[in-house]
């Protein structure tokens, strides 16, 4: 790698630490409700303040995701929305002007078979990390290579079960940020975080510089607000899946619904 | 130490451990208390007094002498897993991983079951070691096997309906693994096949081996002589393993035989290495039955036992190596091989192990008299009468 040549995720953390912020970071299945409005979403978000979007790549066997992504999941996956979407997606982002990085997410038999088939370049040249969730560093040499090659960052998940002396490992194959668990379970909102939140927090950031972004179970101001106390950025996933696809079950609009919920729950000023 | 990412958990290129990083530590946990447990002699002891005078091991070799007649070639001896307690080998493993369980001081067992027969035997190994239990069933499976259903709640399991994805045992296995995910402390998951993260594809190989340990010595007493060729059905791929494993070093053939459906071509099957390819499902590497977006395709067939994506690692490893070779058998023919062996031998197969038999009976008839084949009769059928008499058209 090229001394000086930051990816487009360091850039939005190196520009975050400048201004003094924190990062939000949007989750959207991609898909959900359906294709077009992903696109609508993904630009409300980006005008919402968002920093970095992540993208969830539908698996037919989601298993570490709640009920909320699971529909989302399925409903994409009956629609017949596979990986070139994606790219479809990403490519008309950018085309009108989308500024935002965007982190896959997803599980790693897709992935497998995108590398196998040699798509992964192509159909993930907008992208700029990736993470999966059913990939632990001790499986991931391929992977790692892949995305180097590729330019892709890669992101692993630090859990509340991650014993101490494994995440020098874990930090040591990542790049862009960390992303770390809040609490053992699935994707879905929780109503407390648990309070070793952030001693956990602070053990990742004394063994990576890294940014580290905290996720899963955060749904609401409060919640959003401690996180930002202590880390680079919080993650909402299954809060805005389920705003979004309530919306649509109801008739109602789920852009302005998602955008309303957005403003609810980011707790940064301007 | 050991753990998820040992060698020993892989199978050539298959096999390793593909999990959210949250179930990392539970896997490292279990990989250590297998390892101490599986060297200690009470354990063992603790194990062989269940299975002997509890679960009535060991389960007898049987001469086949109708269908062998029928067959017209070699001689078939069965290899009674119909016998153990709860009608199938699945007890085998459920009440070793049971043991452990509770040596581990874990107070909840979860568990997938398809046919329900996993699932009955985990609840039975509960009920007897006096741990609680939650068995995940697909809804499609807890329609089909209404009888395990209840036979569960009879041994004081609670039985949880997954309704997600294609509603059947890959289903299940999702929902108990997410289920650990969110409760690793106090949770075992007890998975039912040689499939899944490593240790359970070592943990499931090991503690069903009694299957051919048991066989092997019955046949050598019985016969004079090694058997020619070892058939068993594939599910996920523990009755297979079991018998197969203390055979490795003999120059005996073996076949698995998977669920063929309504036939390869048909897309309604679940014959993983006839229509597969290789890709990561449940934690491991192994040959699966996807679409070329990496998509886990749904499966059919007529026994819900063998109705799985996704086959064991190792039988993957063993079929590369040229070790192990790998057929089929349809519904049609599993079919009319269950009715076969009730009527020749007075023994109702399960119907997985009916694909087995379907299998020796197309293809065994040309080998030799003085040849022996031993199939593993992996469990009864009084679980699927009522199926096959739907198919029948009687409502009992
Ligand atoms: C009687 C019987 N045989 C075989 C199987 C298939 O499983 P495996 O391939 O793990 O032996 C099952 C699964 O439920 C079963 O009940």
């Amino acid at each position: 790698m090229k001394a000086k040549h930051l990816s487009p995720i360091q850039q939005r953390f190196e520009l975050l630490s400048r201004q003094g912020r924190k990062a939000f970071v949007p989750y959207l299945s991609l898909g959900n409700p359906e294709l077009g409005s992903c696109r609508d979403l993904a630009l409300m978000l980006e005008d919402c303040g968002a920093d970095i979007l992540e993208l969830g790549l539908p698996f037919t066997d989601p298993i570490a995701d709640g009920p909320t992504n699971q529909r989302a999941a399925q409903r994409a996956i009956e629609a017949g929305i596979r990986a070139e979407h994606l790219a479809e997606l990403t490519a008309e982002l950018r085309g009108i002007g989308f500024s935002l990085p965007i982190v896959l997410f997803t599980y790693y038999n897709p992935l497998i078979q995108l590398r196998r088939r040699g798509l992964l370049g192509d159909l993930l040249k907008d992208i700029d990390g990736v993470l999966v969730t059913d990939l632990p560093p001790e499986e991931a040499q391929e992977h790692i290579g892949s995305c180097r090659e590729s330019q892709l960052d890669t992101i692993f998940l630090a859990s509340p079960t991650t014993p101490s002396s494994r995440l020098a490992q874990i930090c040591a194959v990542s790049s862009g940020f960390l992303y770390c668990v809040s609490s053992e379970g699935v994707t879905g909102s929780r109503s407390e975080l648990p309070k070793e939140l952030e001693s956990r927090v602070t053990e990742l950031k004394q063994t990576s510089a890294l940014p580290v972004c905290v996720g899963f179970g955060i749904s609401r101001r409060e919640q959003a607000e401690r996180v930002c106390q202590v880390a680079d950025g919080y993650v909402i996933g299954s809060a805005l899946g389920a705003v979004i696809e309530d919306a649509w079950l109801g008739g109602a609009d789920p852009v302005a619904a998602a955008r309303e919920f957005v403003r609810k729950v980011d707790p940064r000023g301007p | 130490m050991t753990g998820p990412f040992d060698p020993q958990g892989r199978y050539g290129r298959y096999g390793g451990a593909f999990v959210p990083e949250t179930l990392v530590e539970p896997l490292y946990e279990l990989c250590s208390a297998w390892d101490s447990v599986r060297k200690d002699p009470q354990f063992h002891a603790e194990l062989k007094e269940l299975l002997s005078h509890w679960a009535g091991r060991p389960t007898p070799l049987s001469y086949a002498p109708r269908l062998t007649e029928h067959l017209g070639g070699p001689q078939l001896w069965l290899k009674r897993e119909d016998l153990n307690h709860t009608g199938a080998h699945k007890l085998n493993n459920a009440l070793g991983q049971a043991l452990l369980a509770r040596r581990m001081g874990k107070t909840h067992i979860i568990a997938e079951t398809g046919a329900g027969q996993h699932g009955v035997a985990t609840a039975t190994a509960c009920a007897r070691l006096g741990l609680d239990c939650t068995v995940f069933m697909g809804t499609i499976d807890a329609e089909r096997q209404a009888l395990n259903v209840y036979r569960m709640q009879l041994l004081g399991a609670r039985v949880r309906r997954v309704d997600s994805g294609s509603r059947t045992l890959k289903d299940a296995i999702n929902e108990a693994l997410r289920h650990w995910v969110a409760d690793s402390a106090s949770t075992y998951y007890l998975l039912g096949s040689a499939l899944g993260p490593h240790p359970y594809p070592s943990i499931v190989r090991e503690l069903q081996s009694i299957i051919g340990l048991e066989a092997r010595a019955q046949v050598l007493e019985r016969c004079g002589q090694l058997p020619d060729l070892l058939v068993a059905c594939v599910g996920g791929g523990s009755n297979a393993i079991g018998l197969f494993h203390p055979f490795r070093d003999d120059p005996c053939r073996m076949i698995g035989v998977e669920a063929g459906g309504e036939g390869p071509g048909s897309g309604r099957h679940a014959a993983r290495f006839a229509g597969g390819s290789v890709g990561v499902l449940h934690g491991t590497r192994t040959w699966l039955l996807q679409d070329e977006w990496g998509q886990i395709l749904e499966t059919h067939s007529v026994s819900a036992g063998l109705d799985y994506p996704a086959v064991g690692p190792e039988h993957a490893f063993l079929r590369e190596q040229g070790r192990v070779e790998f057929s089929y058998a349809t519904d049609q023919q599993a079919l009319k091989a269950f009715r076969l062996c009730s009527e020749l031998e007075g023994i109702i197969p399960a119907l997985e192990s009916s694909h087995a038999l379907a299998w020796v009976l197309h293809e065994c008839a040309a080998m030799k008299r003085d040849e022996v084949v031993l199939l593993n009769l992996s469990g009864r059928g009084d679980k699927d009468v009522a199926q096959v008499a739907a198919l029948d058209g009687k409502r009992l």
